[in-house]
């Protein structure tokens, strides 16, 4: 097990290459020159002279990526232009409330996929089935921050029950403000898992060792429970872990609408200050966390299937 | 199909006294086709009415779009504001309107560059396969690594704001699903009996990808194109929200939406508006995507 994770963690290598040698040149596609975009028309030769020296943009571009790529084996990831702060600690302070995001979202999103696509694949072809399956058809063209509007609209504005924004102080606050955004990145990710989760099911529910539990005259519950939904976690997983790209993304699209101080919102509050290598660092982390999470699910998808081990 | 088909063909030979004619035919053969595939023909009727209606949007909207009335500012719903006006005392039901041929254009705009690159790209590779596959698929492996939308985020920030900027970021994101898809058609098909004859016929490679292997599998991104386009709309009303989409004063759904959300307390109507033509826009295409994949018989 330990030598299968290490070699999917080499083969992993040449992609984060490519992912490093990306972020670094965000800043290189810049029309014109990324030192007079930041410091404005007005600036100095002087200024510009320091600030292109002080980014290193004065030498080589090979030689920049190299020092860039150095930095980024020991940790560094720059001096935040606006904040003065390094990168690092900026990242590290909003990375919780990110984290926390994702998680009950995709906990929440997972649960009432397989509740939905449980009572679709019991009863195949009948009205409740139509139903959930037309749902991926409607949620497909739902835009996120549109869900989270609404839903702060009716549960922060008219019911008032619900925070409309922020992340509050203590952990009970933050549980209630993450609420509405798990459940406005949920509407986007059910309708992905539900039809690929019914799917599987279904052809769980034909295998011979569905018929030969149910001769055996097990409670119907349990050979669904058991049987089928055991062997369709598989396909599962792999779709959740597929969709997570999918799932960060809206992350960083929700945290702007809940006003939530997680790295979303640091990265498009950077973007505004036109904070380079803060937006850079976000990249990359949210890349890497991608990563880990493809990782992850290969690796869990592999300690479900029996037949593989 | 093909029982139906025949029937109708024996049909047509044993009574051919009864053979509708003309227009009855076109019109009986058009009810069928709505019959055999009613997703398919509600998705195109939704997605003409909203082209329509930015074909016709000097027509159906009753004002100019950017044009400010202070003293009408944050008017709610009356006669001659159906559904009010924003803070800076524009219309929104016509903001709305011509909003739809801004998203809708930018949004059928971006497909064609993925769509055709990386059909182009997954052609080749596909039936080259080598080297040239291995490294092709590690760009992919890099692009999918990133979120979405942190990766056409970051690539509009860093190209600066604008349609093009906008165009370019979908492009480099979005070439690769289409690439993967013909990339696995292509190969399947190499190895078939009819690529093996046109390779023993000495056909050139080109003739053999352009004539043999590509009309069989266009229709699969052909269909992947049809959600892309929402996944497109979806994208340009985020960056507009998002304040990096197409620059105002120009109507734009997304941004419509941002503007609105700070008159929650009073007007909904402006935020929920636009976000209500998205949504109808977006299920018009995808019943539009279900209905192309049913006909032709792709597994989604």
């Amino acid at each position: 097990m330990v030598r299968y994770i290490g070699r999917r963690l080499i083969a992993l290598l040449p992609i984060l290459f490519g992912i490093t040698l990306v972020v670094f040149m965000l800043v290189h596609i810049t029309p014109g020159d990324p030192a007079r975009t930041y410091l404005g028309i007005h600036a100095t030769d002087e200024s510009l002279k320091a600030l292109r020296h002080a980014w290193g943009l004065d030498q080589p571009i090979p030689l920049q990526y190299l020092i860039y790529l150095s930095g980024l084996v020991r940790g560094d990831l720059g001096q935040s232009l606006y904040y003065g702060t390094s990168v690092r600690s900026l990242i590290a302070g909003s990375l919780v409330p990110t984290l926390f995001l994702l998680l009950l979202s995709s906990l929440l999103a997972a649960f009432v996929s397989v509740i939905l696509a449980l009572i679709a694949a019991t009863k195949p072809e009948t009205l409740v089935d139509h139903t959930i399956r037309a749902i991926p058809t409607v949620g497909l063209a739902m835009p996120t921050f549109w869900v989270g509007t609404i839903l702060i609209l009716i549960f922060g504005v008219h019911f008032g029950i619900l925070p409309v924004g922020g992340y509050g102080t203590d952990i009970k606050s933050h549980l209630e403000s993450l609420i509405l955004p798990s459940v406005a990145i949920a509407v986007a990710i059910v309708p992905v898992l539900v039809r690929s989760l019914r799917a599987a099911l279904l052809e769980a529910l034909n295998m011979d060792y569905v018929a030969f539990a149910r001769a055996k005259g097990l409670r119907p519950s349990s050979v669904l429970i058991r049987y089928a939904l055991r062997n369709a976690s598989i396909p599962a997983v792999n779709i959740l872990g597929v969709t997570i790209g999918f799932l960060v993304g809206q992350t960083l699209v929700i945290e702007n609408v809940f006003a939530l101080p997680g790295l979303g919102r640091l990265m498009i509050q950077a973007i505004f200050k036109r904070d380079f290598p803060v937006v850079q660092g976000i990249a990359l982390v949210f890349a890497i966390l991608t990563m880990i999470v493809f990782l992850l699910t290969d690796v869990a998808c592999d300690l479900l299937d029996t037949r593989a081990a | 199909m093909g029982v139906r088909t025949s029937i109708a063909a024996r049909g047509k030979l044993l009574s051919p006294g009864r053979r509708r004619s003309g227009a009855a035919a076109r019109f009986w053969g058009a009810g069928r086709a709505v019959r055999a595939n009613p997703t398919l023909f509600a998705g195109v009727i939704i997605v003409c009415l909203t082209i329509a209606v930015a074909v016709l949007a000097p027509i159906l909207a009753p004002f100019d779009p950017i044009d400010q009335d202070l003293t009408h500012a944050l008017a709610g719903p009356s006669g001659s504001h159906w559904l009010g006006t924003d803070s800076l005392g524009r219309d929104v039901f016509s903001r709305i309107v011509w909003a739809s041929r801004i998203d809708l254009a930018v949004a059928f705009a971006s497909v064609v560059a993925p769509f055709v690159v990386g059909t182009a790209v997954g052609l080749v590779v596909g039936y080259v396969g080598g080297r040239l596959d291995a490294i092709v698929a590690r760009m992919a492996d890099v692009v999918v690594a990133f979120p979405v939308y942190v990766l056409i985020i970051a690539l509009v920030f860093a190209l600066g704001p604008g349609v093009a900027s906008i165009f370019i970021a979908i492009a480099i994101v979005s070439w690769v699903p289409y690439m993967r898809i013909v990339r696995g058609e292509t190969r399947i098909l190499r190895s078939r009996a009819f690529v093996e004859a046109a390779r023993v016929g000495e056909f050139s490679h080109i003739r053999i990808l352009l004539r043999h292997i590509a009309p069989n599998v266009i229709s699969q991104p052909i269909v992947y194109a049809s959600s892309d386009v929402i996944r497109d709309i979806l994208a340009i009303a985020t960056l507009g929200y998002l304040g990096l989409g197409v620059p105002p004063p120009a109507p734009e759904w997304g941004a419509m939406i941002a503007d609105g959300q700070e008159y929650f307390s009073t007007d909904w109507m402006l935020a929920v508006g636009p976000g209500v033509a998205v949504v109808v826009t977006g299920f018009g295409l995808a019943l539009v995507g279900d209905g192309l994949a049913r006909a032709w018989r792709i597994d989604r």
